[in-house]
């Protein structure tokens, strides 16, 4: 089987959403998916996630380590073109979160249904195509 | 007991918690109570041995009181010593007690002799002293109290009742009001401590009350924290499931009522968030609760949001 260059960027420090994130993604969407578990891993593959079309970000990423804001200021520092989803628990109280929302970032309410995630990514990625 | 009695005594603590008591009845920490005697205890040894100073210039006043006193204080100040791991405010109190008691005998002793014999005596210098170290440095209300009104009022009874009338004579003419001035502003002294003292308290109380809300309420963003990402995990595999041949619809429909209540008690938790502000993921995973124990059902790499 061949892989599509992957189109989306999933940031997040589950192992689970992690593994499940792709499945999903390639089952109900037909697009490759490439995931992270911390900002310097996406850093390390800086080429690929930078050509993605869409990146979905978690924002707390473990103590001590930069946060899924970290990521979006990284990736907007580095020409990012895509857009760029945060799915977090925080969605309604973090303090920086109404800055990036101003950025045009949309911020989704961890637990997402699956048709809604699916519908919010499919119209991303027909805005950036 | 009736189911009333069970009732208010139940309800007693919080009555206790919620009605602050008066300023006099505030107590000191054990520490701080034997500290403040154990000061009093150093003026008291050490103001003897200036007295002994004195003394010694002026031929005709007797030292025996003064002698005697620095003992009391030296004795005073190894029982403080030697009790000062297990501190309490009833036995500084005591000490405390005894303490002033010496100190007045020895000036109702000598205050008439002094006036006698030193040309320049200022009248009752120490007792004035007194009420003010007392106000500063009494272990509990009442002690205090009692200890400025000895010095206070004995310098005035025994000034206005046991002064032969030449020495009384040659003494200033604003006393008794002078010391009695002075017991008042111990007095008040004594009141403002106090009074500072169990606002301090208060605020203390408060404090507590608000870092044990503030606590509680990390607990329950942390729940929240932990919950968000396996219903996140458990959205995306029921999507899955439902997205194959022959989808199990009837186990499906339900675990989506379990994740819909569950979403209902997250509704809930982000209300807490809010109050208490969004904070960074600092604790170990494998402690949510600021406890040591790991939730059932919540792997331990689960990760928050």
């Amino acid at each position: 089987m061949t892989r599509n260059r992957p189109k989306i960027v999933f940031l997040d420090d589950s192992e689970d959403l992690r593994e499940l994130m792709p499945i999903v993604l390639q089952t109900m969407l037909g697009v490759d998916c490439m995931c992270f578990a911390s900002v310097m891993e996406m850093e390390n593959q800086a080429d690929e996630v930078l050509r993605a079309k869409v990146a979905i970000l978690d924002i707390n990423l473990g103590p001590n380590v930069p946060d899924g804001i970290d990521a979006f200021h990284w990736l907007k520092k580095h020409g990012f073109q895509g857009k760029i989803f945060f799915l977090t628990g925080h969605a309604r109280t973090h303090p920086q979160l109404a800055l990036a929302q101003t950025n045009g970032v949309e911020i989704f309410e961890k637990p997402l249904h699956p048709d809604k995630l699916i519908s919010f990514v499919s119209r991303a990625l027909n805005e950036t195509t | 007991m009736t189911m009333n009695d069970s009732a208010s005594a139940n309800n007693r603590p919080f009555q206790d918690y919620d009605q602050p008591s008066r300023f006099y009845n505030t107590r000191l920490s054990p520490r701080d109570a034997w500290f403040g005697a154990t000061v009093a205890a150093w003026f008291h040894g050490l103001g003897m041995l200036l007295e002994l100073a004195i003394i010694r210039n002026i031929p005709g006043v007797s030292a025996t009181p003064a002698v005697i006193s620095a003992t009391v204080a030296l004795m005073l100040l190894v029982v403080l010593y030697s009790r000062r791991k297990t501190p309490s405010v009833q036995l500084a109190s005591i000490i405390y007690l005894i303490n002033s008691a010496s100190v007045v005998t020895v000036l109702i002793l000598t205050n008439v002799q002094f006036a006698t014999l030193e040309g320049n005596w200022v009248p009752f210098q120490a007792a004035k002293l007194g009420c003010l170290i007392a106000a500063m440095v009494a272990p509990e209300f009442w002690v205090g109290l009692l200890s400025i009104l000895a010095y206070c009022l004995g310098s005035v009874l025994q000034f206005e009742f046991f002064f032969p009338a030449e020495v009384k004579a040659q003494v200033s003419a604003a006393e008794p009001w002078a010391t009695l001035a002075f017991g008042l502003a111990g007095v008040l002294s004594l009141v403002y401590r106090f009074r500072r003292i169990q606002l301090e308290q208060e605020v203390a109380r408060i404090q507590a009350q608000s870092f044990a809300i503030q606590r509680l309420a990390s607990a329950f963003l942390n729940i929240r924290d932990l919950m968000n990402t396996p219903l996140q995990v458990i959205e995306l595999s029921t999507g899955l499931l439902r997205n194959r041949n022959q989808p199990p619809k009837p186990l499906l429909d339900r675990i989506e009522r379990s994740v819909e209540s569950l979403r209902e008690i997250n509704g809930v938790l982000v209300e807490h968030e809010k109050e208490i502000g969004w904070q960074a993921k600092t604790q170990s995973k494998n402690s949510p609760l600021a406890g040591d124990s790991t939730p059932a059902g919540v792997k331990p790499d689960g990760s928050g949001s």
